[in-house]
Formats: C-alpha cells, sequence, structure tokens
C-alpha cells in the first residue's frame, strides 16, 4: 500500500517486512534502535507488539499516550515517536456511521492494542455508552476504568451480554465474528469488523 | 464496515506520519485488494503449492 501510493506521488518508497516472533523487550529494543540508526523515515508495529514498544520510544502524540499502544512510529531528528493510526483510521471510516445512527450503546468485543484504539476513538465521536468484552476480563476492566472520565462504559460478562440491545457492534480481535453472530445483532445496528478474514456484508438484510 | 477500510486508512494515516504527504487512498485500496486476492489464493492452494515461493514472495509480506 505504501509503496503504491508513493508511485502515485512519484517518488519511490520501500516497505520492509520484519517479522519478529516471540520478541521480548531487549529484542524489540535492538530493532528499534535499527530503525533509528539506519535512515528509516519509520515502522509500523502491530500484534503483539503494540503495547511492548510504548516504554521504549522517546516520545508519544497525545493520542498514543492516551491509548497505551503504537502501531506507527515515525523517526525526527534521531527521536522514535510512537503515534496510533488504527485510532485515527478507525475515527475516519466509522464517523459517517457513528453519526448516522441512534444514539444507544455500542459493544466493543476485543480489549487488546487495536480495541483499546478504537475505544479512544469511539470516545471523540461522542459515543454515548461503550460495553466492553474480552476475554481477559482484566484488560476490559482496565480499559474501562481509562475511559470512564469520557464516556459511561460497562464490563460485559460474555458476548451475549455485550450485544444484548446495542445500536453498533465493533468486534477488535483478529477472528472475523459476523457469520457466527449476525442472527444476534438487532435491525438497524450498525457492525465494525477490524478482522480481515470476514467475508464482505450483504447490502441488505438485517446488518447496516 | 470490515477490516479493509480500517487497515487502510490506518495505513494512509501512517504514510502520512512518515512523508508529510496526503496519499491517495484509493489507489492504496487497490494495492490492498491485489494483496488480499493474493493472500487467499495462496491460502487456497495449500501447503505444496506454496513450495516454489520465497520468504520475500508471500503475499502477506506486501501488507
Amino acid at each position: 500500500m505504501h509503496e503504491r501510493a508513493a508511485q502515485a506521488l512519484d517518488f519511490r518508497c520501500h516497505y520492509q517486512l520484519v517479522e519478529i516472533a516471540g520478541a521480548g523487550r531487549e529484542e524489540l529494543r535492538i530493532l528499534l534502535e535499527g530503525v533509528r540508526r539506519l535512515g528509516f523515515a519509520g515502522i509500523n508495529v502491530t500484534f503483539p507488539y503494540k503495547e511492548a514498544v510504548v516504554g521504549l520510544l522517546d516520545e508519544l502524540s497525545a493520542d498514543a499516550a492516551l491509548i497505551g499502544a503504537v502501531n506507527t512510529i515515525v523517526v525526527r531528528d534521531n527521536r522514535l515517536i510512537g503515534h496510533n493510526t488504527d485510532a485515527t483510521g478507525f475515527a475516519r471510516t466509522i464517523a459517517p456511521l457513528v453519526s448516522a445512527s441512534a444514539q444507544g450503546a455500542v459493544a466493543l468485543i476485543g480489549a487488546g492494542g487495536v480495541g483499546k484504539a478504537i475505544a479512544f476513538a469511539l470516545a471523540g465521536l461522542d459515543v454515548n455508552e461503550l460495553r466492553i468484552f474480552d476475554h481477559e476480563q482484566p484488560k476490559a476492566t482496565d480499559l474501562a476504568a481509562r475511559l470512564e472520565s469520557r464516556l459511561k462504559t460497562s464490563v460485559a460478562l460474555d458476548v451475549e451480554d455485550a450485544l444484548r440491545g446495542v445500536v453498533g457492534v465493533v468486534n477488535a480481535t483478529p477472528v472475523g465474528m459476523l457469520p457466527v453472530l449476525a442472527h444476534r445483532f438487532q435491525t438497524r445496528c450498525c457492525i465494525a469488523d477490524c478482522g480481515l478474514r470476514t467475508p464482505s456484508i450483504p447490502r441488505s438484510g438485517r446488518r447496516s | 464496515m470490515t477490516g479493509r477500510e480500517l487497515a487502510i486508512y490506518a495505513a494512509a494515516d501512517a504514510f502520512e506520519l512518515f512523508t508529510g504527504l496526503v496519499p491517495s487512498v484509493s489507489e492504496m485500496g487497490i494495492a490492498f485488494d491485489g494483496v488480499m486476492a493474493k493472500r487467499y489464493a495462496a491460502s487456497n492452494a495449500g501447503p505444496a503449492d506454496l513450495r516454489h515461493l520465497g520468504a520475500d514472495q508471500l503475499p502477506l509480506n506486501e501488507l
């Protein structure tokens, strides 16, 4: 995507996948030192390192500091600056749907790196209430606590509990859920599924 | 919406942070769809059909 975007703007860009499975803090620190010294413009960070890199950077954007997760690191003046474009990207995508939807609770399934970013993006879009479920309940509880000054939050006991009566659902787990859970959504429920393995949503039917 | 839109807009915002330039979201969408099409084709092909691909040729790398 980056290379094609650069090509369209008449300059050359090289985007390289660096895969490091099971890296600990020291390996991440060494990798980031390489990014700083080797002339990269920056690096994207993905699951499961979005939270782990936070303490290894020189500076965080206001959003990234609030969220506690980083997916984009920019090198500026030899400093590593962390940003979260999961949040800005999600906000840009979902804003028209949020403003068009009726007021009510939104369910967030997954409170990991992406889930956190989305939760803060939803708070910025003036969503009234967020119901959070994560199979690791402490993660959901922690996120709910961090958001409580910004919007009404609650922790759901299970997915069924999270979905009850909501006007919107965000799946922030890597597992696509729409085929499995579609029958549980009420009419005119807005659905955002962040997984990449989800089939496209039919334009007709109960989902909107 | 699906993860497609999120991935594209998140990447577009990252591109702008990296370069200071505003990218074409539609160009990035075309690239994304191409990568995903290859990725699904590869996953449907099965391991035997992937043996000829080097690590740098796996479609996932292009994201």
